[in-house]
């Protein structure tokens, strides 16, 4: 045997995504889209991974291409190093869609139960596992109740319950927190970040920044189907030429001694105050650096929906 | 692999659109299989028909096969629940004595369900009785039109109906039962109504009685007395069952004509017991 | 290479590649759903139907009246049985796909072939029990009637002296054969046979449409196509060779007739155990060819 067997393996990566790519061809003509656009990422295991980009821009297409929804066109996907096909990889991916619905006449236990007998569990360990799940999505209180009676939050959460039911290592979220109130989304972001606590490893999509910015290890910014930035946040959202001192109980003195220092240096001061970009703007640069390159080639067919506003 | 014309090379991959080829690969199975299955489907059918559990189609001119056949194809099952409106819309015109449109609506029940000789009788006693009946007795029936004509009319419709049905139905006793019950009480041809009892006899769905009237018939036809006294003695000879009232008073009756030995006559018959005609069972008249 | 990597967590079993506990609970799951679509309203419809044909006294013998009852029922069963496999089966997939619980069951460890046969049994489930409560209901109604007519004849009967006692207890065997017979299960099994058929063509069908009303109509065109075209056929082979190429495109297409056993078996026939076993197989391979295809479709298609 060989001297690495000493050391432990690393863990897989939750997801590694090579050069993933997705051609529609268009209904009624002869066009096609590229939806995905030769994406590479990877989601290491334990880690919240937050792929942004306004609607339209590929996000859905990418998790159903990891979940083995749909087949790519090119590149390949792996989960925790199994291909999607296999329903090993499967057992362990739990999946919210985006604005799901589920069998209305069924309740919130009833729900549970339902994907939990998909996934094997039987008898005993399926009810504690109810409560479990219902306990940790706080929806004990309806427990009992149809879905049809549901808020929206609520049917997110019974969604979120749902995908955990097998406790599966890795979590597929499609725009979670779409439609929800600012309450009902605090309690998914809590939520999510509860799993990250568990080691969870979690993919999750948004085109709702503010959301990802508070959850995630790391983004990637997708649009018309590329991957335009990824990284860990802080990097991303670090300004490279610039630094920051941040001051606790600084004197206006000392402050002007330190500006007075900065001129001699020859640099200069920007601001007194929070020097950081925000990832809205970061997304901004980048759908506007795109659209530009869009303009200049004038390379896709088919055009993709605008931005959002800021 | 598909074509994928209109995509630049670099996203050449997979084929794209499986839907033509798979089209085409399930089309063949389904052929393949159509192709093999035929050597179970045909003996299998003519198997189930000759258990009689399939309709066999009798053999008929090809436009009235092509008709039937198409009808109890494509409505299936639904054969019985259009049998009955049509029985039904049937049953409304003989109220109003449209007896054109009774004649119609059972040609619809008998196309809808030619295996079902019941509605053959139906409408042969339509016919032959409440047709018959009207132009008898109804106030309705205009002036001008002449009654009795149309009474033979609708009697020998009656009768044509059951002619052409009792070759379909070779087994069943019913239709021949029917029909010479018909040559008894509307044509009064004892003699041809005695034959055709006798054609039923031992065939499926005919009584003992049958055996009976045949009897009964004989003894009113013309020349045919001592037959008919030899086939009622015999089955008054076999029992008491048969000592039935009107068989006892055929037997004396031909007794007296034919001029039989006493000693070699029946005994008298209770005198309260009234010598009383052939009923029909099982006929409810409404 | 490293093996560890790939392996699937220690304790996590792996779940079965094919597993007839999941089948029976999205089977179970389509039945409630189908259930909570109030399907069983028809049922009231049927008994309104039944009830009404036993009042009918219009017709002829007593026999008649029961055959009638009887044909009629079963003729209800019969459209109710091979139209709900059709539209229950057009509707639930695509259901599943709008409402996008199929994602969420498919990204379970779900292998395709078994949510189709979760559909395919959870329908036969709902039109199984819809037909036992029609056979019941029209049994009952059946034993009912018959008892009184055989009363009434027999007071009709027993009224003239010409009749022996023999002739009576033969014409009330006759009108007793018309009532409830056991027969009658084989007859309501081919139609259940037939709706099973119906139904695997249909998800054959549906794996191809994209919506619920264009397999609704292909199903129903699949089924009249079936029971007619052997005629076609038929008829025109009878005018020679010229017409051959029709015979030939008709393998294609299904045959539905040996599934008119019904009729017959309603009307009296009786089917030997080893027939009914025939015919049974006979619609069992055309279940599994059916259900096949439709697998190969469904295999890859992307929502
Ligand atoms: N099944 C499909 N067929 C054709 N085009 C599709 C299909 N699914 C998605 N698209 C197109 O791909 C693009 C990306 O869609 P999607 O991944 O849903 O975007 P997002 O989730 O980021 O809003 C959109 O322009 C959409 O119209
Ligand atoms: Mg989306």
């Amino acid at each position: 045997m060989s001297a690495s067997s000493s050391t432990p393996p690393s863990p897989p990566p939750a997801i590694e995504a090579r050069e993933l790519t997705k051609v529609f061809p268009l209904q009624w003509s002869k066009g096609y889209m590229v939806a995905v656009d030769k994406v590479s990422f990877t989601v290491n295991a334990g880690e919240v991974y937050g792929l942004i980009g306004p609607n339209g821009s590929g996000k859905s297409t990418t998790m159903k291409l990891v979940l083995g929804l749909m087949a790519p066109s090119l590149g390949t996907t792996k989960v925790f190093g199994l291909s999607t096909s296999d329903v090993r990889a499967r057992s362990e991916i739990g999946f919210l869609p985006e604005n799901p619905y589920f069998y209305k006449h069924l309740t919130g236990a009833e729900t549970l139960r339902f994907y939990g007998k998909l996934c094997g569990l039987r008898g005993r360990s399926l009810q504690e596992r109810i409560g479990e799940l219902l306990e940790l999505v706080d929806l004990e209180h309806a427990r009992d109740r149809r879905l049809a009676g549901y808020s929206k939050g609520m049917l997110q959460r019974i969604g979120l319950a749902q995908a955990l039911v097998q406790r599966p290592r890795l979590v597929v979220l499609d725009e979670p927190t779409a439609g929800v109130d600012p309450i009902g989304s605090r309690e998914i972001r809590d939520l999510i970040l509860r799993l990250k606590q568990e080691g969870i490893s979690v993919f999750l999509c948004s085109h709702l920044l503010e959301q990802v910015q508070e959850v995630c290890d790391r983004v990637g910014i997708i649009f018309q189907g590329k991957l335009r930035r990824e990284g860990p946040l802080d990097e991303l959202t670090a300004i490279e030429n610039q630094t920051e001192i941040l001051l606790q109980e600084a004197s206006p003195a000392l402050i002007s001694k330190i500006q007075a220092l900065v001129q001699a240096e020859g640099a200069d001061l920007l601001s007194i105050g929070r020097p950081r970009t925000t990832l809205e703007r970061l997304f901004l640069d980048e759908v506007e650096r795109g659209l530009a390159d869009a303009r200049s080639a004038g390379a896709h067919s088919a055009e993709p929906s605008p931005p959002p506003r800021p | 692999m598909d074509p994928q014309p209109d995509i630049p090379a670099e996203y050449h991959g997979r084929p794209r659109r499986p839907l033509v080829r798979k089209t085409l690969v399930i089309l063949l199975v389904l052929w393949t299989f159509g192709a093999v299955r035929g050597a179970w489907e045909t003996p299998l059918i003519a198997r189930l028909r000759g258990a009689d559990l399939l309709q066999a189609v009798p053999a008929q001119e090809t436009e009235t096969k092509l008709g039937r056949n198409a009808v109890l194809a494509i409505l299936g099952g639904m054969r019985p629940l259009m049998a009955v409106y049509a029985k039904l819309s049937a049953v409304d015109k003989w109220e109003i004595a449209d007896w054109d449109e009774v004649e119609k609506w059972y040609g619809i029940t008998i196309l809808l369900q030619p295996e079902d000789y019941q509605h053959r009788i139906d409408l042969a006693w339509h016919c032959a009785y409440n047709a018959r009946a009207y132009y008898e007795t109804s106030q309705h029936v205009p002036s001008g039109v002449d009654r009795a004509r149309e009474m033979e009319v609708w009697t020998d419709k009656g009768l044509a109906y059951l002619d052409a049905a009792i070759p379909e139905f070779p087994d069943r006793g019913e239709l021949l039962q029917e029909k010479a019950q018909i040559l008894e009480r509307k044509k009064h041809d004892p003699c041809a109504a005695a034959q055709t009892y006798r054609l039923a006899l031992g065939k499926k769905g005919v009584l003992g009685y049958v055996e009976r009237f045949v009897g009964y018939q004989l003894a009113q036809c013309p020349g045919k007395e001592q037959e008919a006294y030899t086939y009622l003695k015999r089955l008054y000879d076999e029992g008491e069952k048969n000592h039935l009232p009107t068989l006892i008073h055929e037997v004396k009756r031909l007794e007296r004509k034919l001029q039989i030995p006493l000693l070699l006559r029946i005994p008298d018959p209770e005198p309260d017991l009234p010598g009383t005609r052939n009923t029909v069972p099982g006929l409810k008249v409404p | 290479m490293s093996a560890p990597n790939h392996a699937p967590m220690p304790d996590r079993p792996v779940p079965p590649i094919f597993s007839p506990g999941r089948i029976w609970t999205l089977a179970a799951a389509t039945f409630t759903q189908l259930v909570r679509m109030r399907t069983f309203y028809f049922l009231l419809f049927f008994a309104v139907l039944v009830f009404g044909m036993s009042n009918v006294n219009l017709l002829y013998t007593a026999e008649q009246q029961l055959s009638t009852i009887r044909g009629t029922s079963f003729g209800a069963m019969w459209l109710f049985a091979w139209l709900f496999a059709v539209t229950a089966t057009a509707v639930v997939i695509p259901r599943d796909i709008e409402d996008r619980t199929l994602y969420t069951i498919l990204s379970k460890p779900v292998p395709r072939v078994e949510y189709l046969l979760g559909k395919f049994f959870g329908v036969l489930l709902v039109i199984t029990v819809a037909l036992g409560a029609m056979l019941l209901l029209s049994g009952v109604v059946l034993e009912f009637r018959k008892a009184g007519l055989i009363a009434e004849t027999r007071i009709y009967l027993e009224q003239s002296p010409d009749i022996t006692p023999a002739d009576i207890q033969g014409q009330l065997d006759a009108i007793s054969n018309e009532g409830f017979h056991p027969r009658l299960f084989t007859a309501a099994w081919i139609i259940l046979l037939q709706a099973a058929v119906m139904a695997a063509a249909t998800i054959l069908v549906s794996t191809f449409a994209s919506s619920s009303l264009f397999t609704i109509i292909v199903g129903i065109a699949f089924f009249l196509i079936g029971h007619g075209h052997r005629i076609a056929v038929d008829y025109w082979s009878e005018g020679g060779a010229t017409n051959n190429w029709l015979a030939w495109a008709a393998k294609v297409v299904p045959d539905f007739h040996i599934f008119n056993v019904h009729e017959k078996i309603v009307a009296g026939s009786t089917a030997a155990p080893f027939v009914m076993a025939e015919i049974t197989a006979y619609a069992g391979v055309y279940c599994v060819v059916y259900l096949l295809l439709g697998w190969y479709m469904f295999s890859d298609k992307e929502f």
